[in-house]
């Protein structure tokens, strides 16, 4: 079955096989098979996700967030919205915009980051929200030159329609491989070549007692607006949000995120059951691509686990336990959401990742308001859209996440309609098309208003 | 607060336990006001609800894919009408183990939840909720072990369905280690960190006979499934398994904390800590009785008793060398071996063991069991609140359990008492019938030969 291929071969395979699955539906995050109860057709596919009001608090938990909005369902009631919602990012376990592109079994020899996502939302999602649909289609493939040689951009869009096939939320992947020569021509990597290309090197950060003190001041300090509604005309372009603080990374928040979106019905990178033991291991003696040696064990059915383990880590050329960009991505909606209340409404929300959080990272995401604006949307009276024609108020956010040591691991741009003292509250759902336009990568990764 | 001598801290640690007899834990109670629990007296309700995917996530969690577990379509077409969780679920309703009397600062021991014994009286079917649950510490008592003085915590804790009826029981061991480097409170100064340490092992190194064993050991074991195993053809001295569960990594010790905090609230709290800064928040206030916080060896940031267990440089703080597994966890994984064995048609009706050496990051454990006894018993209930009338006898087959690591450590011990259907007498019949308060069974007849 393995083909003997050089480095070389198995990176033009891949590249030839990227290309060729423009526009059509890549085959990560399908249902679950066979006996459970998900229909198996599709695209759009089913996901087993069901919203109830433990999942949305859980799914809130796991990437930090504890505004009683997402956690706790009487809350939820006292709202306009009437219920619980969910943050809009949850949409990531029906069906992410990471993966692997093209596989086969043994892999590609190319480490692969999820690098950003860029979200549109039409409406809120509630409690309750039933099964939902997703297609996720390739569109974009382009190789640029990065500091450490070429990389390959694989950009995806993905629809989300909930169980009336209306239209919540659309997505837009992107996902870097990075082809790594000591791979060979398989994703396992050798372990007698492990470490030796390694990415970046940097020790974990030691604090002084005033940095620390610093960083709790700010963790102490009240920065949620809750229900005091936050009006348009009350906003100023140069205004900063407060900073969000995230503390020292722990093992526990990256991995606390990847098992809770299996605990919600999908395993990131798998359709099966594996969530831990033996099961683990039988997932990756059929798809070998994923089995790693361990470097200390020797055990050759490591699992996956380059990321919380310090002896694997190297395995995708790092230098220590460092994130999850899937979950690095979803963070800082709590920085908008703490900082425009109840009421307000993300429209537009792009993250893209730059270097890893590493294990004993402190982040420190803040935003500032550059751009106050108003903008139609206007929908149609088809299957799935949401017809009308309104005016909203915007404000376009710049968003960034700097760690201890000033380097940027996340940036992002925001836009969020805000209540109006003249017109009221921000108008749900947002009138859309049944199709929205694709938003091609050169326009959300830019100051995307 | 109080600055005391470590002398001082461990007497009036061992004057509360002593005072704690006969009264309800501290732990596991009802997540607080804004949720939909009654928060008052005891016995507490507890905020799981056994529905499909918390069963399925819970048995994955120990390592289990029997669909009797996993696939609600197949419990369909047991006996039972409907998916099962393994009983060990209970542990989710309210765990044992904890702290025993706490304060804000925590006091200078480490604690080690070594053991439990469960008893059940029946299934727990797809669907069950609204559990109720008391939990008491039932003895308190000091010994001498090799490494110098042992507290030992035994606790009751009863289970009712929605119904009110009495599901299962459980008594819990943990055994507490009073640790001078940690002073007067429960958090050690950094700077004496690795002082005192339990063990020194590393992590093994496997050859290449080793795993292909391990691998064989692993495809070779069945699961029974359907095909009813009847008591007539079980004899004394059969050997039971191994299973092997393969080198111990930092996913398989974190899911259980996962899955628990996810389908209920974290082990020991009853709050929203999963990770991040609500949990720095929960330290600080020292709730859950273990300090305000462990500074980290590196980054001096105040982490938490989780990171403990999975994180190699903060084991220490336990007095561990590495990485290293929950005991409650562990005690759990063994129902595999039982329920492979038995098929869906054995009940568990004891089932006991006894922690010996952590596992540790890259361990193998291989867990097998033997017959050693096979007898009948009768069982009697009455029809008090949570009592099951009748009068039934059952055909029992009493198991020896052992779970040993790569290096021939014992992990495991236990004791195992299952019933299972007989020619004669056809299928066990459930539920078992009991008292509405059985009695209590001391330290004493569960940690021997429970059978």
């Amino acid at each position: 079955m393995t083909t003997q291929q050089t480095f070389e071969e198995a990176i033009a395979e891949y590249l030839q096989r990227c290309q060729e699955q423009i526009g059509k539906e890549r085959m990560e995050g399908l249902p679950p098979g066979p006996p459970s109860p998900y229909d198996q057709s599709g695209p759009p596919y089913e996901s087993p996700l069901r919203l109830d009001a433990r999942t949305i608090r859980n799914y809130a938990l796991s990437i930090g967030d504890d505004n009683p909005l997402f956690t706790d369902p009487e809350y939820g009631k006292r709202t306009r919205y009437g219920s619980q919602i969910a943050p809009g990012p949850i949409m990531v376990v029906v069906r992410a915009g990471g993966g692997q592109g093209p596989m086969r079994p043994q892999g590609y020899p190319v480490a692969d980051f999820v690098a950003g996502t860029a979200w549109e939302f039409y409406d809120v999602i509630r409690v309750g929200t039933g099964p939902i649909r997703s297609s996720k289609t390739d569109r974009e493939v382009f190789q640029k030159q990065g500091s450490r040689g070429g990389l390959i951009f694989l950009i995806c869009e993905l629809f989300y329609r909930n169980a009336h096939g209306d239209l919540p939320a659309k997505a837009y992947g992107t996902l870097i491989m990075v082809p790594t020569e000591s791979m060979g021509s398989s994703r396992a990597m050798s372990v007698d070549r492990l470490g030796e290309q390694m990415m970046y090197d940097r020790g974990t950060q030691r604090y002084r007692p005033d940095e620390i003190a610093g960083y709790m001041e700010v963790i102490g300090k009240p920065k949620r607006r809750g229900a005091e509604t936050l009006y348009w005309e009350d906003v100023e372009v140069g205004q900063e949000l407060d900073p969000l603080v995230l503390p020292p990374w722990t093992l526990q928040d990256q991995i606390a995120n990847n098992l809770a979106r299996s605990l919600m019905g999908r395993n990131p990178s798998t359709r099966d059951d594996e969530l831990a033991f033996e099961q683990v291991y039988h997932g990756l003696h059929s798809h070998r691509g994923g089995a790693r040696t361990h470097p200390v064990s020797m055990w050759p059915w490591t699992p996956n686990s380059e990321h919380e383990d310090a002896l694997l880590a190297a395995y995708r050329g790092q230098s220590g336990p460092f994130d999850h960009g899937v979950q690095r991505f979803q963070i800082p909606q709590q920085l908008l959401t703490n900082w425009m209340g109840d009421d307000g409404f993300v429209r537009r929300y792009q993250t893209a990742i730059r270097r890893p959080v590493y294990y004993g990272d402190v982040t420190i995401y803040r935003g500032q308001i550059v751009k106050k604006f108003t903008e139609r949307q206007t929908g149609e009276n088809a299957a799935g859209a949401a017809p009308g024609d309104m005016e909203y108020n915007a404000v376009g956010i710049r968003m960034e996440g700097v760690n201890q040591t000033g380097e940027l691991q996340a940036q992002g741009t925001a836009v969020v309609y805000l209540p109006s003292r003249k017109t009221g509250h921000v108008h749900l759902p947002v009138p859309h098309l049944a199709q929205p336009p694709y938003v091609p990568y050169e326009t959300f990764y830019r100051d995307w208003f | 607060m109080v600055t005391q001598t470590f002398e001082e801290a461990i007497a009036e640690y061992i004057e509360r336990c002593y005072e704690s007899v006969g009264k309800e834990r501290e732990e596991g109670h009802p997540p607080g006001p804004g949720t939909p629990y009654p928060v008052g007296e005891p016995p507490y309700e507890a905020a799981i609800r056994l529905d499909e995917r918390t069963i399925r996530n819970y048995a994955l969690s120990i390592g289990n894919t029997n669909p009797l577990y996993t696939d609600p379509e197949y419990g369909k077409r047991t006996r039972y009408g409907a998916m099962l969780a393994p009983n060990t679920a209970l542990i989710l309703v309210r765990s044992p183990g904890g702290q025993g009397p706490t304060r804000p600062e925590g006091y200078p021991v480490g604690d080690f939840f070594s053991g439990l014994a469960w008893e059940f009286f029946d299934v727990l079917r797809a669907g069950d909720a609204r559990f109720k649950n008391t939990k008491k510490t039932s003895e308190f008592f000091e010994k001498s072990g090799s490494r110098g003085q042992l507290l030992f915590l035994i606790e009751e804790i009863k289970y009712w369905n929605a119904h009110a009826d009495l599901v299962g029981k459980c008594y819990g061991t943990l055994i507490l280690v009073p640790i001078e480097s940690m002073g007067g409170t429960r958090t050690m100064n950094v700077e004496r960190l690795g002082e005192q340490l339990m063990y020194e092992r590393s992590t093994s190194n496997y050859n290449r006979e080793q795993m292909d064993e391990y691998v064989s050991l692993m495809e070779a074991s069945a699961r029974r499934g359907s095909k009813t195993l009847y008591w007539e053809d079980v004899q004394v001295g059969d050997k039971i398994g191994p299973i092997v569960v393969p080198p111990f990594t930092l996913l398989d010790q974190t899911v259980q904390r996962v899955v628990s905090a996810a389908a209920t609230g974290r082990y020991g709290t009853s709050g929203d800590e999963l990770a991040f800064e609500p949990v720095y928040h929960h330290n600080r206030q020292g709730m859950g009785g273990y300090g305000k916080g462990f500074a980290h060896p590196v980054t001096r940031w105040p982490h938490g008793p989780g990171d403990e267990h999975q994180d190699a440089l903060m084991a220490a703080y336990r007095g561990q060398p590495g990485p290293f597994d929950g005991g409650q966890h562990r005690s759990q994984l063994p129902h595999r071996l039982i329920s492979d064995w038995m098929g869906d048609d054995g009940f568990i009706r004891r089932y006991q063991c006894a922690l010996r050496k952590p596992v540790y990051y890259g361990d193998t454990t291989f867990y097998t069991a033997e017959v050693m006894k096979k007898f009948k018993e009768s069982q009697e209930g009455d029809n008090e609140s949570g009592g099951q009338p009748g009068k039934a006898e059952y055909c029992v087959v009493g198991l020896k359990l052992e779970g040993k690591n790569q290096v021939g450590e014992t992990q495991m011990q236990g004791t195992i008492a299952v019933y299972l259907p007989s020619r004669e007498g056809g299928p066990v019949q459930l539920p078992v019938p009991h008292k509405g308060n059985p009695p209590y069974v001391p330290y004493e007849t569960f940690y021997r030969d429970w059978y």
